[in-house]
Order: C-alpha cells, then structure tokens, then sequence
C-alpha cells in the first residue's frame, strides 16, 4: 500500500472514532490551513460578466 | 449538453444570501439552504433561546455545546490569533453599547456619549473543554459570532453544492469549478473590478453598510472597543478560505490603508480596497 494510501485509509479511521466519540455526529472543523493556499486569480477585463459579488452585508 | 444553471437567493444570518450550482440542482440548493437556516438559528444574538444566547448568559459556568458550536467557537480561537486580536468575538457588549442592540432592520440609536474600553483576550474569557465538549464565558463576556459564522460556514456549505458552485453568504464568498464560462466563476469585488476563480473565497468588510447616527457602525476596534476610525470604507481580500478571508478584510479594515496594505501583501493575498471620503465626523465610501 502507497505512504498515501496509508494516510486516507488513517484519516477515515480517525474520523469514524471522532464520529463514534461525539455520538455519531462529526462536524468538519472550519479552521483553514495554517498558512494561506493561494489560488489561481484570473483579472478579468471591465466589461467581463460577474455572476456574483462580495459585499459588505 | 452544458449543466443547468440552479441560483437560490434567500435572506439569513442578517444578509442577502445567495447559492449557485452547475449540475447539482435545486434540492442541494435547498438543503443547502435549511442548514443555513438551522445555523442562523443556533448562532443569532438576537434571539434568547439560541444556543449562543445561552452560552452568552453562562455567567461563567461551563455549559455542553453541540458539535457545530464547540467548531465554531474554535474557529473564533483560531481568528483571533490569526489577527493578532483584532478579530475579536467577545466584541458584543461594545456593540450593544454602541447602540447595536436589535436586529438592524428595527432600526439603531446612536449613544450620546461613547465610553469604550480595549476588549479583553477571547482566550482569557473563553474556555473550551473538549474532553466534555463544553464551554465557559467569563462573566460580563459575550460573544458575536456574525461574520466569523458567515465565512465559516461558506467553507463548510460549498461541499454540499457539488464541485462547480458558489456559497455567498452575506458577502462572504466560497467557489469551487469553472463556472458557466469554463474559466471560472466570475465574482465582483468592492472596487468594482472582477476576477475569475476556480477554487477559493472572496470576502469583503466595510464600513459602508449598518451604520446608525452620525457616525456609529457595526466595526468595533478591539483596541477601542469602539466603532473603529479608519480611512477605508471597503476591503475585499481573494484567498483559500472564506473564513480566513473574512478574518483578513476585517483586520485590513481595522489597520487603514497602511497598515492594511502591509498586512495584506505580508499575506499574498489578491485585495481590493476603496477608500474612505471623510464628510465631517462621517466616513463614507469613495465608490458607493
């Protein structure tokens, strides 16, 4: 078995004793990464659709 | 044949939201749609048998919290240290006392006269046990956990769109796929520019909007405790997650354009900004 193999058949076990440790409930922690991943920004140009938008709400 | 475009739009979590999906169809958006709408109910202020109501009326004794509050008040752990304190939820009692002590739509008073005080430490006052999944608020202590809940949530709500959506939550925004064009979706930032995204979050602070009175906003400085003076009106920061968004725009928001600036590029993160026109006591923004 791979050193990744390995490590997604670890991480499913961890999660089904989390899952069995809080009761059959297991929410994803919403902490991010330690350090920003930075994705792929494309500029578009003005005229470029927009099919959403980030706002102060 | 290309995917059908499903869009659900919906008002929660004291904003606009708004879930789109390539492919998925409308019964994600709705499920979709319910857990929001189940957080709201769970993280809102404003109601008193919320979860977060009662956890604010702890007066210092450690209560059970359900799974998802225990991740979210982690999340607020992890914001604070991520900003160095200015991301802040124990910041409610200053927004009560600056006059944000209702849902918005009912309408605000501005205090007379501000007294502010520094916030104190989130983790001096709150303390997570997770042995017995349960938490303690120093008494006096309350928390928000308004945006901190937004971008938290669009991380976690995009995997139930399916792998070519979008989850925008009040501004707070999480994309995965390459939208309706193939490069992408295309997501407007506060300067009215736009970039093309296949897999991240964009989020934006300001000071633009849920003002009340002359000068009084929902963005309290944790140094202050007071409606934070600053020479920006609007910041939008592109990164991985929409919770670390969330927490960047704010602290760029809280820092003004030099220090924002600093901030932001010690990070390399994309971000917009619009700066902030002063008008006597009031800031407004220079693109609104």
């Amino acid at each position: 078995m791979s050193s990744n193999a390995t490590l997604r058949w670890a991480s499913m076990l961890g999660t089904l004793v989390l899952a069995l440790g809080f009761g059959g409930v297991v929410v994803t922690s919403p902490k991010p990464a330690e350090a920003p991943l930075h994705p792929t920004v494309t500029l578009l140009p003005n005229d470029a659709s927009i099919q959403s938008k980030s706002y102060v709400s | 044949m290309s995917p059908e475009l499903a869009s659900r739009h919906f008002d929660a979590l004291g904003s606009t939201c708004e879930l789109l999906s390539l492919g998925s169809g409308q019964a994600a958006l709705e499920r979709c749609e319910a857990r929001v709408r189940e957080a709201e109910a769970r993280f809102t202020r404003f109601l008193r048998d919320s979860e977060l109501a009662r956890l604010n009326a702890g007066d210092g004794r450690y209560l059970p919290v359900s799974p998802e509050m225990f991740a979210m008040l982690e999340a607020a752990l992890w914001a604070f240290d991520e900003s160095q304190g200015l991301v802040n939820a124990a910041v409610l009692p200053a927004l009560v006392s600056a006059g944000y002590d209702r849902p918005f739509r009912l309408g605000l008073i501005e205090p007379a006269t501000a007294a502010g005080a520094q916030l104190p430490p989130l983790p001096e006052i709150l303390l997570l046990d997770a042995a017995t999944r349960s938490a303690a608020l120093a008494p006096g202590a309350a928390l928000d956990l308004g945006g901190i809940a937004k971008g938290a949530l669009a991380d976690q709500l995009i995997d139930e769109l399916g792998d070519n959506a979008v989850c925008n939550l009040g501004g707070d925004l999480r994309v995965r796929g390459r939208g309706p064009d193939g490069d992408g979706w295309h997501i407007g930032l506060c300067d009215r520019t736009a970039v093309a995204l296949t897999e991240g979050a964009v989020c934006t602070s300001g000071t633009t909007r849920r003002r009340w009175g002359q000068s009084a906003h929902h963005l309290i400085d944790p140094r202050t405790g007071l409606p934070a003076r600053t020479d920006l009106a609007e910041v939008s920061v592109v990164t991985d997650s929409a919770l670390r968004g969330e927490v960047y725009a704010k602290c760029a928001m809280l820092l003004g354009s030099a220090g924002g600036v600093t901030f932001l590029e010690a990070r390399g993160v994309h971000y917009a900004l619009v700066p902030a026109v002063t008008t006597g006591e009031r800031m407004l923004g220079a693109a609104a």
